[in-house]
């Protein structure tokens, strides 16, 4: 008996959601099996994070905030790797808006809400998509690989952020006569730049308005638009493009615009809806898991949608599971891990099939 | 592990001595192979006795390649059974095929461009001996000799020719001890007299007892060369016969399943004014060599300019600089009297310039995207396709709807990807979006390379009625017939030079030949 491995030339539509669904139960049972040996009951954990997440009204609006950026972020990058351009760098984008927006909102303390927050929110996209094109440059004209530079640019700016924080943005606090500088953390931003709030919730709805237009509009754009077809073009066969005199550094250019500004975006929701200052924890990882969701999700906003949503709901059931069966944090980092792996592992069998002979 | 059967006889003749002790080198059963939405091999019988050339005759997609890359372990049959000297064996691998004695010198050749021949030859055998590279070189000589494969040892395979290449190849395969040797469609890439040359080692390696399997689709090899024939279509076998019991003609109904007409009816055209000009081009190859020396000619308007030639003398480099898609060192290009020198791909095409490009899949088309998408390929950001940034996707599947019923492209829908049609209905499609806009110059690089007769055929009509609309066309082609059989008039490139012109007719193949190999200059009374 043995495998023989053949290419696909055409996975159904319904096939591939069901691959997809498949590759999340595989990640899920893979971890189930972790925590067993961790000594812990998989089915008391999934029912813990699951009601955590979904179960209470508080724990539903938790799992909104967490799908904010992650929706804003993924649109982007479903958008770009449309051109196979493989942005893995959306989370120092996200970091490039959050630190724009800060330096606009301590600059111009005493602008208006109205004024001060649409104008946070468009420096934070100049700033993501700063932070993004000179990867689309490289990549078009010295060939650089993407997944390399973008990573690195991540790297780069994490390292600037840290540094300001231990010296030029680091808080001064007053206690008493003594002034000091302990914590690395900066100082909180005005709160002229607070986003307002969902009633006795975290939920920024701001920026959770821009999320969802995104990812509608990042649709529209690859399936109606002349750009969204270049993109496509170029993603599929590069050489067919050169010959139709579609330019591949300008496609890629505006792609990487696009997605780094949506990152960009999702740091100032962040900084100005939820943390409100800087502190050394600031980035969690968004970036890096909505390159899971827009894989998920496919080009398509009801999938991203869908994806997001059950990806807030397992970050926050992974703080849920570190505080209540004392797990730790590298956890939640491997669970997420697990679900990306399977998920292009799973991939493999869109592109080819497997059959057994005898 | 059964023992094969001694009657192999019942497949058809014999060819003389060697073979009949034995048991046949290779005998293939029932041989099935599926691809998705193709029976490549549908049941397929095939022997091979030592002491044969044996050609595997057929149309592009009949299924050779495939039967064979079975045999050489590439594939696996779905069905079947392979013997090799009678004993039934399972080939996994080509690393199993070689140690069985197969080689297999495949239609594009794997060799490492930056390494000498002698190193490519060695790099086969890494676990060999101690001083490879001398044994390796002495050896390469001795089989030069033997079969009179011309190479040299230390040249570096970059600086061959194509047929130098192959001869490589050969040399490779006899290197790891072959006695079975798959040749696939060999003669695509050499000149008449390389492959009479080939002939002969292939005589050569019969005459030792060697077995050799001869793939190619064109008649007159087969007779040339091949002791026994067998013809598969459409992955079935039609019969296996002895060469000197058959001719041409009834192979070629074998082959295509009814009678073919050997020419295309060709009427009289009135020729308009120049279309296209090329003034003393010079262009650049990959390589950073000078790959078109000097080229000048002039296409008009109602003609067909063929252009002949073994591939790699730069006429991909001349028809790329043309459309715009390479950088022109020097020279000039002029379309209708407009200088478009180092003009870009899209404002090339913006002066009527259609270009079908020399790798299809690679350049033709987008996979992915569906028949009508691919179908507004160069127009896509032009009313109606689009208005503003917004594509119009009624206009684009009313146009693609349009154009597969004008040019009889065979799709399941128009919103099927482009990928799934065969190699005849992607190039009708390439053919479609590129003449809809009635060009006033069409570049036709091997508009008909791997497609099969009827599709062939049915691109030959649509080029010469682009040419009776008034298209200037520049037809590049390695198909001589096909170059003769379109052309009004014919430049025989070598070495980046035209270095003959002539109208068809005036110079007999024997004379072009020697051009394409760069032997003799020569015609030129038809300068137009
Ligand atoms: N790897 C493959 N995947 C899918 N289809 C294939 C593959 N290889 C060959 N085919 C199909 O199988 C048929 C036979 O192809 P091939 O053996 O290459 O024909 P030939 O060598 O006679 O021209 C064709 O229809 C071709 O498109
Ligand atoms: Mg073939």
């Amino acid at each position: 008996m043995r495998l023989v491995v053949e290419k696909r030339t055409v996975a159904s539509r319904r096939f591939s959601v069901a691959v997809r669904v498949a590759s999340v139960a595989a990640a899920l049972l893979t971890m189930a099996a972790v925590f067993a040996g961790y000594g812990l009951d998989p089915v008391r954990v999934y029912g813990g994070i699951f009601s955590k997440a979904f179960g209470t009204p508080v724990g539903l609006a938790e799992t909104v905030v967490r799908m904010i950026p992650l929706l804003l972020i993924s649109s982007g990058l479903a958008l770009v790797f449309k051109a196979q351009f493989w942005n893995i760098g959306a989370e120092g984008q996200f970091l490039a808006g959050a630190m724009a927006a800060f330096v606009v909102a301590t600059s111009l303390p005493d602008l208006p809400p109205h004024l001060l927050i649409p104008l946070m929110f468009a420096v934070g996209f100049l700033a993501g998509a700063a932070w993004g094109v000179p990867t689309a440059f490289m990549r078009a004209k010295l060939n650089v690989n993407e997944v390399i530079t973008t990573l690195m640019f991540t790297y780069i700016l994490d390292w600037i952020f840290q540094w300001t924080l231990s010296g030029p943005w680091k808080a001064r606090e007053t206690v008493g006569q003594l002034t000091y500088s302990g914590f690395r953390h900066s100082v909180v931003i005005t709160e002229n730049a607070w986003l307002p709030l969902i009633e006795g919730t975290r939920v920024h709805w701001p920026t959770l308005a821009l999320a969802v237009a995104a990812a509608i509009a990042a649709y529209l754009v690859v399936s109606r638009t002349t750009f969204g077809y270049e993109l496509r073009v170029v993603g599929d066969n590069p050489e067919a493009a050169r010959a139709a005199g579609i330019s591949y550094s300008k496609v890629v250019s505006v792609g990487m615009i696009i997605s780094g500004g949506l990152a960009g975006m999702a740091g100032v929701g962040e900084l100005a809806g939820i943390q409100h200052r800087f502190t050394a924890e600031f980035l969690t990882g968004y970036g890096y898991d909505a390159i899971i969701t827009a894989w998920l999700g496919g080009m398509n906003p009801v999938g991203l949608l869908v994806a997001n949503f059950l990806l807030g709901g397992l970050v926050v059931g992974g703080d849920y599971l570190q505080i209540k069966f004392r797990l730790p944090g590298g956890m939640i980092d491997m669970f997420n891990g697990t679900i990306l792996f399977f998920v292009l592992a799973f991939e493999f069998l869109l592109r080819y099939r497997i059959r057994i002979r005898r | 592990m059964s023992v094969g059967r001694e009657e192999s006889a019942s497949v058809g003749g014999h060819p003389g001595e060697a073979g009949l002790a034995g048991p046949p080198l290779v005998r293939m059963e029932g041989i099935v192979k599926r691809f998705p939405g193709v029976l490549a091999n549908d049941h397929v019988d095939f022997e091979l006795v030592p002491g044969e050339v044996h050609a595997l005759l057929g149309e592009n997609g009949a299924g050779k390649t495939t039967l064979m890359n079975i045999l050489f372990g590439i594939y696996t049959p779905d069905e079947g059974r392979i013997y090799v000297r009678g004993e039934e064996v399972w080939i996994g691998s080509p690393r199993d095929a070689i140690r069985l004695g197969i080689g297999m010198v495949h239609q594009h050749f794997l060799l490492v461009d930056r390494h000498t021949v002698a190193e490519n030859v060695a790099l086969g055998f890494a676990e060999s001996q101690l001083s490879p590279l001398r044994e390796v070189r002495r050896r390469i000589s001795e089989f030069s000799e033997r079969y009179g494969l011309k190479v040299d040892p230390d040249a570096y395979v970059w600086q061959l020719s194509a047929g130098e290449q192959q001869r490589v190849e050969i040399i490779k395969a006899l290197y790891a001890g072959a006695d079975i040797l798959i040749l696939d469609e060999p003669t695509s890439v050499l000149t008449p007299q390389e492959t009479r040359e080939l002939f002969e080692v292939l005589r050569r390696m019969r005459d030792e007892g060697k077995g050799v399997i001869f793939i190619t689709h064109k008649l007159e090899e087969v007779m040339a060369v091949a002791d026994r024939v067998t013809v598969l279509r459409r992955g079935k076998v039609i019969g296996t016969v002895p060469a000197s019991e058959t001719d041409e003609r009834s192979l070629a109904r074998m082959m295509v399943g009814r009678e073919v007409l050997f020419r295309l009816e060709k009427g009289e055209v009135q020729v308009g004014p120049p279309a296209l000009e090329v003034r003393d081009l010079w262009v650049v190859g990959d390589r950073g060599l000078d790959a078109v020396r000097g080229v000048t000619m002039t296409v008009r308007r109602g003609e067909i300019y063929g252009i002949a030639g073994v591939a790699g003398n730069g006429q991909r480099e001349l028809i790329e600089a043309i459309a715009g898609l390479r950088k022109v060192k020097s020279g000039s290009i002029h379309i209708s009297g407009v200088d478009v020198t180092n003009k870009s791909p899209k404002v090339i095409h913006g002066m009527g310039v259609a270009h079908v490009p020399e790798e299809r899949l690679r350049h033709g088309i987008v996979p992915n995207l569906s028949v009508a998408e691919n179908l507004v390929l160069k127009d896509y950001d032009r009313e109606p396709f689009s208005r503003g940034v917004l594509l119009n996707y009624e206009a684009i599947e009313r146009n693609a709807e349009d154009l597969v019923e004008r040019f009889e492209i065979v799709t399941p829908s128009i919103r099927t990807p482009a990928k799934l049609l065969s190699g005849g209905n992607i190039q009708r499609l390439i053919c479609a979006r590129e003449f809809s806009r009635e060009p006033k110059v069409i570049l036709a690089a091997h508009p008909t390379y791997g497609l099969d007769v009827g599709a062939t055929e049915s691109i030959r009509r649509l080029l010469l009625e682009e040419r009776s609309r008034g298209a200037a066309v520049l037809l590049v082609s390695e198909d001589l017939e096909e170059v003769l059989n379109l052309s009004d008039r014919v430049g025989v490139m070598y070495g980046g030079e035209i270095v003959g012109e002539f109208r068809p007719g005036e110079v007999d193949m024997e004379e072009v030949g020697l051009m394409m190999a760069g032997v003799r200059r020569g015609g030129s009374q038809a300068a137009g």
